[in-house]
């Protein structure tokens, strides 16, 4: 009877060990190489959607701190990253190398959107700071990542089909100033500073299209496929969740998706960077003036 | 560099001529930016020559430090107005 009771132990103690085995299998699977990019991507971007909604309808402070948050994370992130040897000869090293090189950009993008004290500066020079700041991200990014302009997708082919998306940016900045509130800037007086204020403005659109379709777009399109596109359509629309309207947010989400798939036709950024710039001046300067 | 960015971080941000809540904000991108010129350092100490840069580092430093003079030059200015 003993020796019965000591065999059935010894085949439960068998079956434990094999169904844990399963079990850590099952989770093996799941950190397969091509997963851990998608986790990352995902986590990466669900805590910058949680940072955006916080900033629109908790706190700004809290908002902006958890962006503080995922961007030390994400370069600490990175720095682990760049001196791990056992995904060095893996595919994946040099996407993600890519994703982390790019990620804190978008942080920062909205830290430098929200955090600059410029309250105090006159009002047509104060996206003109914003924009050299994000300027300047853009070339570290792309010095530290050894590109170049022609490979963020600043080159000339056809020239036609890049200035008609660009000029496509007019009648899209009226129906976004038609959708948002009257801007400060609207009230500007004066040619030089409407024409000043309009210039610095679409500055701020064409740095915004580099971080996120030249930058962020490329990076998650090495991870993710096409799903890259969306997904940065996504980040780069969530900033406007502060304008608490489905409307304003469904409108710049599809614009962006309709940017993020020029760009990933393409490959050229020439055009919606001339339409962001055109978007952005005339929703905020031109159409406010005009009509 | 980082203890000399600190101090003048610190008396940029005693300066009360904007509000609680940007003052604030200021602070965290005075913090991030801090935290990073300290993990350089690290690095700089820890590693040698050849690992001592990160391009993540490169990346993120310069636009953040930019902000960082930004946001103690407009403070101080508006000190001295």
């Amino acid at each position: 009877l003993r020796a019965a009771i000591s065999r059935r132990e010894e085949v439960g103690r068998l079956w434990a060990a094999i169904s844990r085995r399963q079990e850590v299998g099952r989770l093996w699977a799941w950190s397969r190489p091509e997963n851990l990019g998608l986790i990352t991507v995902a986590a990466y971007g669900i805590a910058f959607l949680i940072a955006e909604i916080m900033i629109a309808y908790v706190n700004l402070v809290a908002g902006a701190a958890l962006h503080a948050i995922i961007l030390i994370t994400a370069v600490q992130h990175g720095i682990l990253w760049e001196r791990s040897r056992s995904w060095r000869r893996h595919g994946l090293y040099g996407d993600m190398m890519s994703f982390l090189l790019c990620w804190p950009l978008a942080d920062l993008t909205r830290l430098a959107g929200i955090g600059l004290p410029l309250d105090h500066l006159a009002l047509e020079i104060r996206p003109g700071i914003v924009a050299l700041v994000l300027e300047v991200g853009v070339v570290s990014v792309l010095r530290a990542s050894a590109l170049s302009w022609e490979d963020l997708g600043l080159w000339h082919p056809e020239a036609r089909p890049e200035l008609l998306m660009g000029a496509a940016g007019l009648p899209l900045g009226l129906i976004a100033f038609m959708l948002t509130s009257r801007s400060d800037l609207g009230q500007t007086r004066g040619l030089v500073p409407i024409v000043v204020s309009a210039a610095l403005v679409a500055c701020v659109g064409a740095a915004e299209e580099m971080v996120f379709r030249g930058l962020l777009q490329k990076a998650c399109v090495g991870i993710l496929g096409w799903v890259g596109v969306p997904f940065t359509a996504v980040l780069s629309a969530a900033p406007l969740l502060s304008d608490r309207s489905v409307w304003v947010f469904l409108y710049g989400f599809l614009i962006a998706l309709l940017f993020g798939l020029w760009v990933y036709r393409r490959r050229n950024l020439m055009g919606v960077v001339i339409a962001h710039g055109v978007l952005a001046a005339t929703m905020s300067v031109i159409w406010p003036h005009l009509l | 560099m980082s203890s000399t960015l600190t101090i003048l971080v610190q008396h940029a941000l005693a300066l009360h001529p904007f509000g609680k809540t940007i003052t604030v904000i200021d602070g965290i991108l005075a913090t991030v930016l801090i935290v990073l010129l300290s993990e350089r350092e690290v690095l700089h100490s820890r590693f040698p020559r050849p690992h001592s840069q990160s391009r993540v580092l490169n990346a993120t430093i310069p636009p953040l430090l930019l902000a960082g003079v930004i946001v103690i030059t407009v403070r101080l200015a508006e000190l001295l107005r």
